[in-house]
């Protein structure tokens, strides 16, 4: 907990430039891969056929999603953004930072998404429930 | 509010009002407000007639539950959507006459005065005749119906269909010409009909009513070696002399009483079980039941203006039906071009039954279902009367008529629909006591018309399958259609679109 404390509330190794285009590089991503993962999941495939329309199968959407953010994460904020060359060059802050960055604004901002755009959906437009209907 | 009143004399009538109850739950479009079944036999408790009262118990409870308080132009061509009120049973019952004997009176002819007319009731009437129950229909003899029947008028059914009856309203009357209840009934209700002399209720309506009529040729025999061994009254070997006479009659008496005459026949006989009447007489329905309950269809639309006989083009049309090639076997490819409507419409009830029966219960418990939820249709549906009545419907009486209409003693086949189940013998008129699934693949569904398969697009990455709950769910999303009237309404107009979608696409 206090490394995570540290990374987002007390820097000291970073400085603020670095900071904040860090997190806005993160927010980038989540949000990128939120969207893309929902638009596929609900104006594409779910537009065309219900045989995705299952929770299961929206939650397997959400932790690739989770994956696939985590990935690109790690890619460019440890190996683009701090120069690392190799996984054990790249600081335990990152790692929570990209773990973070998935696994919780990654599949909130997917959920949050999936409410918006299921509305926009034929098939799924009730997974994984609905809140306008 | 325009209704017809169907008069389904004896055996025959029953079994073609039950054929137009499968056409009109099939969405077959009619032109009428309302069906007024009246059925015509001394035989109450046989086991055609039971059965048809249980059919249109579900059938009505369906109609009741969609479509009550809708204008007559709503819904055309959905399921169930034509009324049929509950059947009038002119009940002159047998059992209350006795026998002929009694009925007439015949002891009382001993009276000193009388011996002319009982010489002449003993030239009519045999002494097997004269002392037969009435109970149990006429068995092949017009001669006894043509004297019981015309205790129809003092019915309270009858009074009731007098006191009903309004301008614009259609009489239709059907029967066959080679039994006893049917071939005695019809001329006799045409006569009452339109005599003027009677103190009927609405007699002026009634006189100047259309009056249409189908009368059913000869299509089955019986086990004649009953009748010779003295164990049944029924002789089929008189049929074809029997119509003879009845068609010679007709020619001079009843061709200047009725607007719309229909004969249907067929040169293939089916064969049934002798039996005089009672609950165990269920004969099995045939195709030519079906073509005579087209019959009623295409009689509402004949003049469809004309109000009365007065304005006719021209007092009296008869009218033929025909299949394009003379086969035991045959299904929809056999009927001709001007058939289509009812083919697609007989289709698409039997891919409903299909999903009703196959499909239904596994789509109710997946929550995130697109119709489901846009029909705003809970699990509790499922368990509703609404749905029972449905599965009784369309996975026993209609799949149970399916099968009647196969049946290997039949003349001539008619198997328009592929269904297979379990333990089903075509050689019996066994029925399904409850609802049925039948055995069906995914491949088994491009089938389910005999020899029409549906259109089918498969791919090296994509199997092709008809799915009836994607098709269900686009068409509840995209449209607001569905969202009117009560969830049963819903349901069926929601299903009736769909599965007329997936005629449209695959045939």
């Amino acid at each position: 907990m206090d490394l995570i404390y540290e990374f987002w509330f007390e820097p000291e190794d970073f400085d603020l430039f670095t900071l904040s285009y860090g997190y806005m590089v993160g927010a980038i991503i989540f949000l990128a891969f939120s969207i893309l993962n929902t638009v596929i999941y609900y104006l594409i495939i779910g537009k065309s056929t219900d045989a995705f329309s299952s929770n299961t199968v929206w939650l397997i959407f959400g932790l690739i999603n989770s994956v696939l953010i985590f990935l690109v994460t790690i890619s460019v904020i440890g190996f683009k953004l701090k120069e690392n060359t190799s996984l054990e060059d790249i600081d335990i802050e990152i790692w929570i930072f990209s773990i973070v960055n998935a696994v919780a604004y990654g599949f909130i901002s997917y959920f949050i998404l999936s409410l918006i755009l299921n509305n926009f959906s034929t098939h799924s437009k009730f997974t994984p429930f609905n809140i306008f209907k | 509010m325009a209704k017809l009143y169907l008069f389904a004399v004896g055996g025959t009538g029953t079994r073609v009002l039950k054929s137009l109850t499968m056409l009109l739950a099939s969405g077959v479009h009619i032109n009428v407000d309302e069906i007024v079944p009246m059925i015509i036999d001394t035989d109450i408790n046989n086991g055609d007639l039971e059965k048809y009262r249980r059919i249109h118990n579900d059938y009505d409870l369906i109609h009741r539950s969609c479509y009550s308080d809708l204008s007559k132009d709503s819904y055309n061509n959905h399921f169930f959507r034509t009324k049929i009120s509950k059947p009038k049973e002119i009940s002159i019952s047998g059992t209350s006459f006795g026998n002929l004997m009694e009925m007439i009176d015949y002891n009382g002819l001993n009276a000193a005065g009388n011996s002319e007319t009982k010489l002449l009731i003993d030239l009519l009437f045999s002494n097997e005749v004269l002392n037969m129950k009435l109970d149990k229909g006429f068995m092949g003899n017009p001669n006894i119906g043509s004297i019981v029947l015309k205790h129809v008028i003092d019915s309270q059914g009858f009074k009731d269909f007098t006191l009903d009856f309004h301008a614009g309203d259609r009489i239709f009357i059907v029967s066959s010409i080679f039994g006893g209840t049917g071939a005695a009934g019809f001329p006799l209700l045409l006569k009452l009909f339109r005599s003027n002399l009677s103190n009927m209720n609405n007699i002026g309506l009634i006189n100047n009513a259309l009056i249409g009529a189908v009368t059913v040729l000869p299509y089955f025999e019986v086990d004649v070696t009953k009748f010779q061994s003295g164990e049944s009254l029924t002789n089929s070997d008189t049929f074809i002399t029997k119509t003879k006479a009845a068609l010679t009659y007709y020619d001079q008496h009843v061709g200047n009483l009725i607007n719309a005459l229909y004969y249907i026949g067929d040169t293939q006989k089916s064969t049934y079980e002798n039996i005089d009447g009672g609950e165990k007489q269920k004969n099995p329905s045939n195709f030519i039941e079906l073509a005579a309950a087209l019959s009623v269809v295409d009689y509402m639309n004949y003049e469809r203006q004309a109000n009365d006989v007065n304005d006719l083009s021209k007092f009296t049309r008869y009218f033929e039906f025909g299949i394009d090639k003379d086969l035991e076997t045959f299904n929809f490819r056999n009927l001709i071009s001007e058939h289509k409507y009812f083919q697609n419409q007989l289709s698409s009830f039997a891919f409903f039954s299909v999903y009703i029966s196959n499909f239904l219960k596994n789509s109710f418990y997946n929550s995130n279902l697109a119709w489901r939820n846009e029909l705003k249709i809970n699990t509790n549906f499922l368990q509703s009367d609404f749905i029972s009545a449905l599965t009784m419907f369309c996975n026993k009486h209609y799949y149970n008529y399916l099968i009647e209409l196969a049946f290997n003693k039949h003349g001539r086949r008619f198997v328009p629909i592929r269904l297979k189940f379990k333990n089903v013998n075509y050689d019996t008129v066994d029925e399904f006591e409850k609802p049925v699934t039948p055995e069906l693949t995914p491949e088994a569904l491009f089938e389910i018309i005999n020899e029409i398969p549906a259109r089918k697009s498969n791919s090296i990455f994509k199997k092709d399958l008809i799915k009836f709950d994607q098709i269900a769910s686009s068409l509840a999303v995209n449209s607001q259609e569905s969202m009117n009237g009560s969830s049963e309404l819903r349901f069926i107009d929601l299903f009736s679109r769909t599965v007329n979608q997936i005629i449209k696409e695959r045939f």
